[in-house]
């Protein structure tokens, strides 16, 4: 009988351990090793030019519970001094009062705030903070909870204005397209 | 050589530049005309407005300043931001409730404003009966406000140059009012268009610099508009004489304020060079030299040649300087960039 209770006793630990590490919050640090942020923009000249262009530093985390994917956080610091493009003058001209303001304004911030299901994908809602200016973002997201760490890929479109980066109205095209690749293990 | 935007450069020669032309001409021509000689300094800094807004209704270099993101700002705001503006290290916005509090203040939305208070005042101390010294003081107290506006006030201590510089807020001002008023003086004693074309040609220069070497868009865009706004003027006032000081006033705030923001707003990996900056900026200072009685007195081509040339000395050379610079060294490695752009 007493063989039988300790065995159990056993059991029911080793289960509540294994329970209770899968429920223990994931957190994985975010850079420039494990994470892409690149953007396209374009002109409107005739043809339209498109320029491609990232951030080379900045830092952050994202943590999860257990598997559970809708409690992502995610808060990343991007230093806008270390943007990048495929042309020197427009990696000049972004950084200057036209667009990121980098000398007033040195770094965005993006926070999420609530992560949902969208089929088989999800939906992640956050405050994305550049050029003095917070506004919330939604953007789709393919996620995948891996070992403790995270892949994240996601294709979204902002619209500078928003941030009130303005110049070139007419000229500079509205939307900037994003793509954010994730790759980070535990 | 720097790189030339000829697509965007194209796009202002097209609309922005012929209706900055127009406009100018136009309303200078039509107050000028009916209103007489007495008129002109009013002509001056209404053709100059107009053309600059002709100007930025094709291209939208001079950005709307929005105060408050929900409503249309006040007078009441206005008057905080300018407090803001003025403080040595003013508080820094709290970006999680942007409803809370008004925006940092940027010097560039200033500088439009400061251009035309500058010619306000250039136009009330113009009126017949108001004193020099009035004017003077009034000059110089816009001078002092416009250099300590110019001068940003940002979180980041390396760069708050309000802090780190502040005898730069003071060589400014200095600047400014120098120019302003001889600039002043001269177009009071020959009112013909002698010292608006010299400044239309400064103003080029100041274009010039901010797009090859700061890669300023916007401020290349406004230099070069007031440029072409005051032509007009210039022109008028070498057929129907007069007083076009105001237009002079508007070029004595933007020749150095924009100068001043193109460089502190670079933030490329190599530094700019500051001679370029300072030869421009500095040109209308040899018109001081006009003031020697060979000069001030001398008729015809012996005042309006060296008062053209003198300025255009230092801001050619800046120009031809900054053609032999080679382009931003900022360029990103291959292996930096995204897939998509190596492909």
């Amino acid at each position: 009988m007493c063989r039988i209770l300790g065995f159990t006793a056993i059991a029911m630990i080793t289960l509540a351990g294994f329970a209770a590490a899968r429920d223990q919050p994931a957190e994985v640090k975010l850079s420039a090793d494990n994470t892409k942020i690149e953007f396209q923009c374009s002109k409107m000249t005739n043809p339209v030019v498109t320029h491609v262009g990232g951030f080379k530093k900045f830092t952050g985390t994202a943590s999860y519970q257990g598997n559970d994917l809708t409690t992502l956080k995610i808060k990343v610091d991007i230093d806008l001094n270390t943007l990048f493009t495929d042309e020197p003058k427009v990696t000049s001209h972004l950084k200057t009062p036209d667009f990121f303001d980098t000398k007033t304004y040195p770094t965005a911030k993006f926070e999420s705030t609530k992560v949902e299901k969208d089929g088989a994908d999800y939906k992640l809602t956050g405050k994305l903070t550049m050029h003095g200016k917070t506004k919330e973002v939604t953007f789709p997201a393919k996620l995948e909870a891996k070992d403790g760490g995270l892949n994240l890929t996601s294709k979204f479109k902002i619209n500078r204005h928003d941030w009130a980066i303005s110049y070139g109205k007419g000229f500079v095209i509205d939307d900037v397209s994003m793509d954010v690749t994730v790759n980070a293990k535990k | 050589m720097p790189d030339i935007p000829w697509a965007e450069m194209w796009l202002v020669f097209r609309y922005a530049v012929p209706a900055a032309l127009g406009a100018s001409l136009v309303v200078a021509l039509v107050i000028r005309l009916i209103g007489g000689e007495r008129l002109m300094p009013l002509a001056a800094a209404l053709a100059v407005a107009a053309g600059v807004f002709a100007a930025n209704h094709f291209h939208n270099a001079i950005e709307r300043w929005e105060l408050h993101p929900t409503r249309a700002w006040t007078a009441l705001d206005f008057v905080k931001v300018m407090g803001r503006s003025l403080e040595e290290k003013p508080e820094a916005e709290n970006v999680d409730d942007p409803n809370a509090k008004l925006p940092l203040p940027q010097p560039k939305y200033w500088l439009p404003l400061l251009a035309a208070l500058a010619m306000i005042v250039e136009v009330l101390v113009s009126l017949p009966g108001v004193p020099p010294a009035a004017g003077c003081i009034a000059r110089t107290a816009v001078s002092l406000l416009a250099a300590r506006l110019m001068i940003p006030a940002v979180e980041s201590a390396e760069y708050d140059w309000r802090l780190t510089k502040p005898w730069l807020t003071w060589g400014l001002g200095l600047v400014i009012a120098l120019e302003w008023s001889i600039m002043a003086a001269l177009s009071k004693v020959w009112k013909d268009g002698t010292v608006a074309t010299a400044m239309v040609f400064c103003l080029a220069a100041v274009s010039i610099l901010a797009e090859w070497e700061a890669s300023t868009g916007s401020f290349a865009a406004i230099a070069l508009y007031l440029s072409v706004a005051i032509l007009p003027v210039a022109v008028l006032g070498w057929f129907k004489p007069g007083d076009n000081g105001p237009a002079l006033a508007a070029a004595a705030i933007m020749i150095p304020g924009l100068l001043q923001l193109s460089y502190y707003g670079h933030s490329g990996e190599t530094p700019l060079p500051l001679s370029h900056f300072l030869l421009v900026g500095l040109a209308p200072l040899t018109l001081a030299l006009m003031f020697l009685p060979f000069f001030i007195a001398g008729r015809s081509w012996q005042h309006w040649l060296p008062a053209i040339v003198l300025p255009l000395i230092p801001a050619g050379l800046a120009v031809y300087f900054a053609m032999q610079m080679p382009a931003d060294a900022t360029a990103a490695n291959k292996a930096d960039l995204p897939t998509a752009a190596v492909e």
